[in-house]
This record gives C-alpha cells, sequence and structure tokens, in this order.
C-alpha cells in the first residue's frame, strides 16, 4: 500500500500518476478510487497538528487527483490519454514520498532501501521537484515572515490578528517593543501597566 | 420532591470533556461515563460502522492512526476535515459524536434529560460559538444556553464558598484554549468585568513543543527529521504525529510530578531514548509561559484592575496543574491560586448550576432540595463579549475604511446598539453591510464575520440616505443583526450569515452520518 510500494515511477512531460500515488491500477473502480482518496484524506486530518505544511500538501494533491479522477468519466479519459502520452509514468509531487532516505542530506537516488532500484532520471526529478517545492515554501515564508493561521493553515500577512479564512487568532512573530521591569527587570510588553511576570506596577 | 430532573452541564474540552448535574441534594456533581470516569477524552475512533468515543479511542491513537480524531475543539469554525465513508465530516460533526456518547452516558444515569448548558471557551469567536451550539444540537441536546467557561468555573467556586463581596479572577488554561475573566462577586451576583485570552494556546501547545523537541533530538542522533516527506512516508508519519503526541502528553504529566522522565521514540525502524529534565522543559516553554503572562496583564488593566486587586485567583483546566504555570500565576499576583473548585470538573459544575438555573428562569420546579433551589434561583450572571464588533464603513467620500464598532469588547451580555450610516453612491439598489470582528480600527486586521444585504432597492434612489444598523448580542454570544433602509423601510436581519462553508455545512450527510451512526 502506499505510494513508496511503486517504485516505477519515471519522469515524464509533468502528468502526474495519480494510480501510482494511489496504489491503484489506471482501470481502477470509482469506489477503490474514492476509498483509497478517502485514506489519504484521513492522513492529512491526522497530522494537521504536527506537520501542518505536509497535511496541507496532501489536501491540494487530493484536490487535483478529485479534478483528473472523479470529474466524470470523460475527465477521467482525458487524463489517462494525458498520462499514456506522456508515456513514461511520472514521479508524484513532493507531498507523496517516494523512497525512504537514511541520511537526510543525500539525495533519494543513493539512498534508496535496497530491492528497488529507481533510474538516475527519477532520482533528479524527484529531487528537483522536492527542491521546486522546498523554494517555493521558503520564498512564502520570506513573504511572510512564517506563518500559516493555526486552525485552518491558511497564509496571512504578519500584520493580521486573525485568520481572514476561519477567523482564528494569528501568532505574528512580530517583535514586540519590549521595556524592562522596574522590580524584577523581566522583559516586558513596553505598553504594559503591570509586570507580566511579578505582578509589579511597571509605570 | 417533586419537580422536573434538573438539565446537564456539558464541558467540551479540547483534551477531554464532562459532565455534571445538580443532585437531588443540591449539589453540582460530575456523571461518570459508562467507562466509570468523571472525565471522557475527546476523541473520537472511527471503527467500520461505529464510532468509539473516550478512553479506548484515544488508546487507538497508537494502532489505528489514521482513524482516530483528537483535538477537534482546536478546528471548530475552520475547514478542516475527516473524511469517512464517503462522508465529509467537520470539527462540529465530531464534536457532535463526542456529544452524544456524553449525553447516551449521561442519560443512563439522569434519566431521560435532553436539555444542557455548553460551555465554551470564553474567548471563541462568534463563528466558534455558533458551530458548538449547531454540534450539540444535531446530537439530540436541546441547548438551554451557551457559556464561557472561566464564568461557569467562578459560578461553581461561588456556589461552594459564598462570598459576599469579593473581587476575583480566573485563570483558565485547558487542553487547547486559555480565558482570564475578571470578575465580582456580590452575593448571589456574579458580573463579569472583564474577559480575554487565546482561543489557540493550551496544554496542547506544550505538547507540541515536547514533540518538536523529540523530532529535533531525533533529528540530531538519527539524522532523520521525520517531518520531511523524504525520510518518512505519509502512513509512517501519520503513525509517528500520533504516537509521539502521546508520549508527549505522559512527558509533559510526568514532569508536573517528577524532576526528569524518560522518552523511548520510535521512527523509520531506529529507536531513541530520551531524557528530559524539568528545568528543561521550562526553558523550552518559556514563549508560552510569558504570552500567558502578557494576556492575563492585559486582561487585568483593560478591565482597570491591578494584579493585587483580586481577593481570589481561581486556577481551572488541567493545564494549570503544571508547577511552572503555577509559579508563574503565584508571581503575577502575589498569592497561592486557589484550586478548591477542583480544576478539571469545576467548569461542568458551574455549568450544571448555570443549566439548572435556566430552567427555573423559565418556570420549571427542580427535584432538588428547597434551600439549593431558592439560592439557585436567586443567582444571577452577567457575562461579557470578548471581542468588539461593528461594520466596516468608510471615512468620508473616497476615504479609508475602517471598523465602526458598534459593540465593544467586554460589554455585558445580552446587548443591543443601533448606528445610522449613509450610504454613498445615487442609484445603489443593494447595501452590503459588512460585519467585522476584531480591535483595531483596520478592517484589513478584523475577521470579516459576515454580511447583511438589503436587495432590491430603486434605481432612482439618491445618495447619502440613511441606514440604521442594528446589532444585538445574546447572552450566548450569539450576535444578531439587522439592517434597515430608512427611505423603504425594507428592513433585514439575519443571525449573521457566516461567509463560506457553514450555511453548507448544515445541509449534507454529515449531519444524517451524526443522527444515525452508532456511538460508543
Amino acid at each position: 500500500m502506499g505510494p513508496d510500494s511503486t517504485p516505477n515511477q519515471r519522469t515524464g512531460e509533468n502528468v502526474q500518476d495519480w494510480y501510482a500515488v494511489l496504489g491503484l491500477s489506471p482501470n481502477a473502480e470509482l469506489k477503490d478510487i474514492d476509498a483509497a482518496i478517502e485514506q489519504k484524506s484521513r492522513q492529512a486530518s491526522a497530522i494537521a497538528n504536527t506537520s501542518p505544511d505536509r497535511s496541507q500538501q496532501i489536501r491540494d494533491m487530493i484536490r487535483a487527483i478529485r479534478a483528473d479522477l472523479l470529474s466524470g468519466a470523460e475527465k477521467r479519459q482525458e487524463y489517462n490519454e494525458r498520462l499514456t502520452r506522456s508515456r513514461q509514468p511520472v514521479t508524484p509531487p513532493p507531498p507523496p514520498p517516494t523512497i525512504r532516505s537514511v541520511e537526510p542530506m543525500q539525495r533519494p537516488a543513493s539512498a534508496a532501501p535496497a530491492g528497488s532500484s529507481p533510474a538516475p532520471l527519477a532520482a533528479t526529478a524527484n529531487a528537483a521537484a522536492s527542491e521546486v517545492g522546498r523554494m517555493a515554501s521558503r520564498f512564502r515564508q520570506f513573504l511572510q515572515t512564517g506563518w500559516t493561521c493555526p486552525s485552518c493553515h491558511a497564509e496571512g500577512m504578519p500584520e493580521d490578528k486573525f485568520c481572514k479564512k476561519c477567523g482564528a487568532t494569528m501568532k505574528t512573530e512580530t517583535v514586540k517593543s519590549t521595556t524592562q521591569c522596574p522590580k524584577c527587570s523581566a522583559e516586558i510588553g513596553a505598553n504594559n501597566k503591570f509586570c507580566s511576570r511579578c505582578g509589579a506596577s511597571a509605570l | 420532591m417533586n419537580g422536573a430532573i434538573p438539565a446537564l452541564g456539558l464541558d467540551l474540552g479540547t483534551t477531554f470533556s464532562v459532565v455534571a448535574q445538580v443532585s437531588r441534594g443540591g449539589v453540582p456533581t460530575s456523571l461518570p461515563n459508562s467507562e466509570g470516569s468523571p472525565t471522557t477524552p475527546s476523541v473520537a475512533l472511527f471503527d467500520g460502522d461505529q464510532v468509539i468515543v473516550g478512553a479506548i479511542a484515544r488508546e487507538a491513537l497508537a494502532t489505528d492512526p489514521e482513524y482516530v480524531v483528537q483535538l477537534v475543539k482546536r478546528r471548530m469554525g475552520s475547514e478542516w476535515i475527516f473524511e469517512y465513508h464517503g462522508v465529509t465530516l467537520h470539527a462540529e460533526h465530531v464534536t457532535a459524536l463526542i456529544v452524544k456518547k456524553l449525553l447516551q452516558d449521561a442519560q443512563m444515569l439522569a434519566g431521560a434529560v435532553n436539555q444542557a448548558a455548553v460551555t465554551v471557551p470564553a474567548y471563541f469567536n462568534d463563528t466558534m460559538r455558533a458551530a458548538t451550539r449547531y454540534a450539540a444540537e444535531i446530537a439530540g441536546v436541546q441547548v438551554l444556553g451557551l457559556l464561557s467557561e472561566p464564568t461557569a468555573a467562578a459560578i461553581a467556586f461561588g456556589y461552594d464558598n459564598r462570598p459576599e463581596e469579593l473581587q476575583g479572577i480566573v485563570v483558565d488554561l485547558g487542553g487547547g484554549t486559555f480565558d482570564v475573566t475578571v470578575l465580582e462577586f456580590d452575593h448571589q451576583d456574579l458580573i463579569v468585568k472583564g474577559t480575554g485570552g487565546d482561543a489557540y494556546l493550551g496544554g496542547a501547545n506544550f505538547d507540541k513543543i515536547l514533540f518538536d523537541h523529540f523530532v529535533a533530538q531525533f533529528d540530531k542522533q538519527h539524522g532523520i527529521d521525520v517531518r520531511d516527506p523524504d525520510a518518512l512516508t505519509v502512513e509512517d508519519f501519520t503513525q509517528v504525529s500520533q504516537d509521539w503526541l502521546l508520549r508527549a502528553d505522559r512527558a509533559k504529566h510526568d514532569l508536573s510530578a517528577r524532576e526528569r522522565t524518560f522518552v523511548q521514540l520510535q521512527a523509520a525502524g531506529l529507536s531513541t531514548r530520551l531524557e528530559v529534565t524539568r528545568p528543561e522543559f521550562e526553558k523550552m516553554s518559556a514563549v508560552l509561559l510569558d504570552e500567558l503572562g502578557e494576556k492575563i496583564v492585559d486582561v487585568v488593566s483593560t478591565a482597570g484592575y491591578a494584579p493585587s486587586d483580586f481577593g481570589v485567583v481561581l486556577a481551572v483546566g488541567g493545564a494549570t496543574r503544571m508547577p511552572m504555570v503555577k509559579e508563574r500565576i503565584r508571581s503575577l499576583f502575589g498569592t497561592e491560586p486557589d484550586t478548591s473548585v477542583r480544576p478539571d470538573e469545576a467548569v461542568a459544575l458551574g455549568a450544571a448550576l448555570f443549566a439548572a438555573r435556566c430552567q427555573m428562569e423559565e418556570g420549571v420546579g427542580l427535584m432538588i432540595e428547597p434551600d439549593a433551589h431558592e439560592y439557585i434561583e436567586n443567582m444571577s450572571v452577567t457575562d461579557v463579549s470578548a471581542h468588539s464588533l461593528g461594520v466596516s464603513v468608510f471615512e468620508g467620500a473616497g476615504g479609508r475604511r475602517r471598523l465602526e464598532v458598534l459593540l465593544g469588547r467586554n460589554t455585558p451580555l445580552p446587548d443591543e446598539r443601533s448606528q445610522t450610516f449613509y450610504t454613498m453612491h445615487a442609484g445603489d439598489t443593494q447595501i452590503v453591510v459588512p460585519i467585522l470582528e476584531g480591535e483595531g480600527p483596520d478592517p484589513d486586521h478584523c475577521v470579516r464575520i459576515g454580511k447583511v444585504v438589503i436587495e432590491g432597492l430603486p434605481p432612482d434612489r439618491p445618495a447619502h440616505r440613511p441606514v440604521t444598523v442594528t446589532m444585538f448580542y445574546d447572552r450566548d454570544g450569539i450576535l444578531k443583526v439587522s439592517a434597515l433602509d430608512e427611505d423603504s423601510g425594507k428592513s433585514v436581519s439575519t443571525v449573521v450569515e457566516r461567509t463560506g462553508e457553514t450555511t453548507a455545512r448544515g445541509s449534507d450527510a454529515a449531519a444524517e452520518f451524526v443522527k444515525t451512526v452508532k456511538v460508543r
């Protein structure tokens, strides 16, 4: 099960092999596709607390799979043709991991477990894909000084107090101007009337 | 003794939930669940054609991680979903399943009662409150009222201690939320003076800090970042996530009693034994503590008090058991926090009293001891709003948009305010009144929680015509807004029509799933 068990992924023209991602054959029945997607969705739900980014990546992928495979027979046929045209089955995007690496700094190709021997090409494409993903996420972080909504993982601007999507309180990393408590010398907000550590009047 | 069965108090916590009821003797008492425990973990396991809620579901985190949902309160009102058997569930549906279990078990002891008062964090916003009410309703509860958690705890304290005049503050640090509420006890009257907090700060944040520490230490030892998609498959990471979070929670509890604890971590076929000391943990958590301190000071000074003003400091919520949290409360207020109302149960006990009070208000006599009956009947509770609400307006023609507040933060509930605004353009056939929640003047820093739309106005309508907006905050902290076009007399009112999915959410198969699925 899972995408790891499909070591035959190769590079192609940007058509991702959802069947491989879902661990299904291209003529899989709709109900099996449904079930496989649902499983992915549950995984995304389960890791929403520990890795919001990864959870969101899976959600994005699910949206794409649904658009291609579950939007009517015609769409699916169209997708299947695109997939075949791209000849080589394709590497999925970063979220569905393909290879278990032992040393994180190494590229997946050299760290692939024994038994599966992906072509070097696949490894490069995979590495490139995840590199693009990483750059995109870094750029996003740069734009917004690194946060997403703690609740729905929507992205927000540094000065937002609440998430525009779900209304959650945003925790911005903005550095508040601080002052020292005259009594216990703790660092406290500059506008505080009282020290947030010892309760002494800060005025 | 004649009369009706007292209604229930429901405390739907982030990590666990409690049900209470006023006993015949007039004492609010928690009702044990069918497993015999007064607290039920707020965790649901989707198991075939049934849903299991509670301790058993929590155990399953380690074995069936994808089929277990926890910390769902943090997702209330958000876009988080859980898909099961072709049904898409939102946080309120999963909450409803938890309520169903609580109600079912309570009815075994309390008899046929389906009325309840339900608590919410004081800092919950309108959307989150409405989602909570909806969850209770589809689970078969007739909601007598929503009540802020710290207020509920204060009711329980007041009932126990019967103070004549006392200024108090409740510091409620639960599994997922943090509330601070300043209040005054005046005999049987409880008057909230100010509130504030954070709907995303609680014990779970401390767990997350330990989890992140585990990730870093594991990486240091084995060179594997378990969050890296190249390192762990989604299946494996899901397993690791749920398992390590469970271990983080256990370590946190350990460190409240001991100076050090050991954690065994496994991932990718490797394992690590990690030692965590209390000072280490406290150092990692310093950010959270400072945030707690800042929030407390903000609420205290906004309400016009000083930290030394309080005769009693109530510590509520499981996370206040952590020595570092207690110590921070102690140093800030210069007094020992009062834990005489049990931190885990105080909220539910207060909710039970409030529920009984609601029934009496409706003229229902209860099957409880007469003195208690009289006392509860004469209790009064005045709560306040935690957020400012208003509309987005333009500062003169071509001016900047800004938030015009109608109901400010700390407004006593219920309250109603009206204000007249003027339209900008001639020929508008439609008037849209955007409703905002937030503290700053800049609408971009506020949440747009909905809108009221007046449609079908005559095309020859001139500019600068008056429109009166009325906002009504009910006792549950839920908003109703109406807008009146003074010229045509056309009025539109709405229980804030939330932007986004909320409306679509209620109708679908999910509610049906909640109602029909067997819950244990």
